[in-house]
């Protein structure tokens, strides 16, 4: 039997080193490509992501990634995207001005409110933040279903995602009295705000359903 | 309270982890590899490697032994150590660091900050200060591991960096390193109450009562940690459960 393949997009944007290590790591063959694909060459695809969003979703543009990544959620494949590759599944970004996402999950990604009076939180949210569920049930079948509510992962962000339809967040996190999107799911479309790749044991078991689909 | 990160910082000369005290001295300890391995199994929170001689020679030899580490650690790893180009940070980036930290090529030559972060993003760039306590009060910013002077106060030094695009904060006190008698509790807490990035103090942790003095009276955000790791005075695991039991806010890691 040959393993599960995992398409990562390679569209010029951050170090993809350890995403598709870690992917490796959890028994399927990755495939980084640095020409954007056709829908039908792709099993399952991870969207990455970092810096700003306006430069990150016109590098993405630029690459095809967009229009890939529309195709990929009708087909019913399954999709991934980390940290501003969540983000750009979203449909405006407020970072720098309002730009338009991909618009897989209706809402808009805002920068972290800031506590009042607890001036000790700072921007970006830089380390691990245990998940919570928003609702017994909300993992089942989705890639976080062998993780237990209170498991830490690896942040780096000043914005998150606020989804139009609550019932598009798979996972939630706080940052002083901020409750922050740590991961949205629509169908066959699931954003993480954290880095699985960096989040250690827990962040390779998130990468080990995601393969199994 | 904010979450505090545990990071094992690793100084590497050629291919052997060493530690040395006020960043001289230089003892060989082992592999790194098999140290960062170590303690990422035991639950670190991030890996630091810093390439003890790169700024002196001019190179960096530290590519392999990263690639082999990113290979089997599933954390953040930063490198420093002889950073001069953005084209230095990429070839780190792609190695499977995910951030650099500069020191002595940012005091020559400070745009170098803005540079790397408009091309990687400021979360990529750690911004490393080697700290001296100056008789008249005050620190003194040094270079190449703690060997240069640079006439520079530190707190000033740190501000225009910040400004520059830094991320984040490597805070060495060159005093305190590897006396395991505790952080520069004043020196933590000059910086950490003046920038608004994070700050991670480094140089002196002796026991899990210095950690959480760096945090309580410091305000640091991160700590680092070499010489109580390396020569196994106490596991990673046994920090953080001390750690936890002073009510320092770290991550719980549920038992394997």
């Amino acid at each position: 039997m040959s393993s599960p393949k995992v398409t990562v997009l390679d569209f010029g944007i951050g170090n993809l080193f350890s995403v598709c290590r870690a992917v490796e790591q959890c028994g399927a063959d990755v495939e980084l490509v640095d020409t954007c694909p056709r829908a039908e060459q792709v099993e399952r695809l991870i969207l990455p992501g970092v810096g700003a969003f306006a430069k990150c979703l016109e590098a993405m543009r630029r690459y095809g990634a967009v229009d890939l990544a529309r195709e990929i959620a009708e087909t019913g494949r399954p999709m991934l995207g980390i940290c501003v590759g969540m983000q750009a599944l979203f449909e405006i970004g407020e970072e720098f001005g309002e730009h338009p996402g991909i618009g897989l999950i209706p809402g808009r990604v805002q920068k972290l409110a800031p506590t009042p009076g607890e001036n000790a939180f700072k921007l970006p949210h830089i380390g691990w933040a245990p998940l919570e569920r928003p609702s017994p049930d909300r993992w089942e079948g989705t890639p976080l279903r062998s993780v237990s509510p209170g498991e830490y992962a690896y942040f780096v962000h000043s914005y998150h995602g606020i989804p139009v339809h609550s019932s598009a967040i798979l996972a939630t996190t706080h940052y002083g009295s901020t409750t922050v999107t740590a991961a949205v799911a629509h169908e066959n479309v699931t954003g993480v705000q954290f880095h699985p790749e960096r989040s250690g044991p827990v962040g390779l078991r998130i990468l080990k359903q995601f393969i199994a689909g | 309270m904010r979450p505090i990160r545990l990071i094992a910082r690793l100084d590497i000369k050629g291919p052997n982890l060493i530690k040395g005290i006020h960043l001289e001295g230089l003892r060989v300890i082992g592999d790194p590899q098999l140290y960062a391995q170590r303690y990422y199994e035991q639950g670190i929170d991030e890996i630091i490697y810093m390439d003890s001689v790169a700024s002196l020679y001019g190179r960096n030899n530290l590519t392999e032994i990263l690639e082999h580490t990113a290979r089997h650690v599933f954390v953040p790893i930063t490198v420093g150590g002889g950073v001069r180009s953005v084209e230095d940070a990429r070839k780190l980036l792609r190695s499977g660091a995910d951030k650099v930290a500069i020191n002595t090529a940012a005091i020559a030559r400070p745009p170098l900050l803005k540079e790397i972060a408009e091309e990687f993003g400021s979360q990529a760039v750690v911004l490393s200060v080697e700290a001296k306590r100056l008789g008249k009060g005050g620190w003194e910013a040094y270079t190449d591991n703690g060997r240069e002077h640079t006439g520079r106060d530190a707190i000033e030094w740190i501000g225009e960096a910040e400004e520059l695009g830094a991320g984040e904060l490597l805070l060495t006190s060159i005093d305190q390193e590897g006396t395991r008698k505790g952080f520069d509790i004043d020196l933590v807490r000059s910086v950490a109450d003046r920038v608004s990035i994070p700050v991670i103090a480094s140089g002196g942790m002796g026991s899990v009562d210095d950690l959480a003095k760096a945090v309580s009276l410091g305000h640091a955000d991160a700590i680092a940690m070499a010489d109580i790791l390396h020569y196994d005075r106490m596991t990673v695991a046994e920090i953080r459960d001390q750690a936890l039991a002073l009510e320092i806010p770290i991550r719980e890691i549920a038992e394997p």
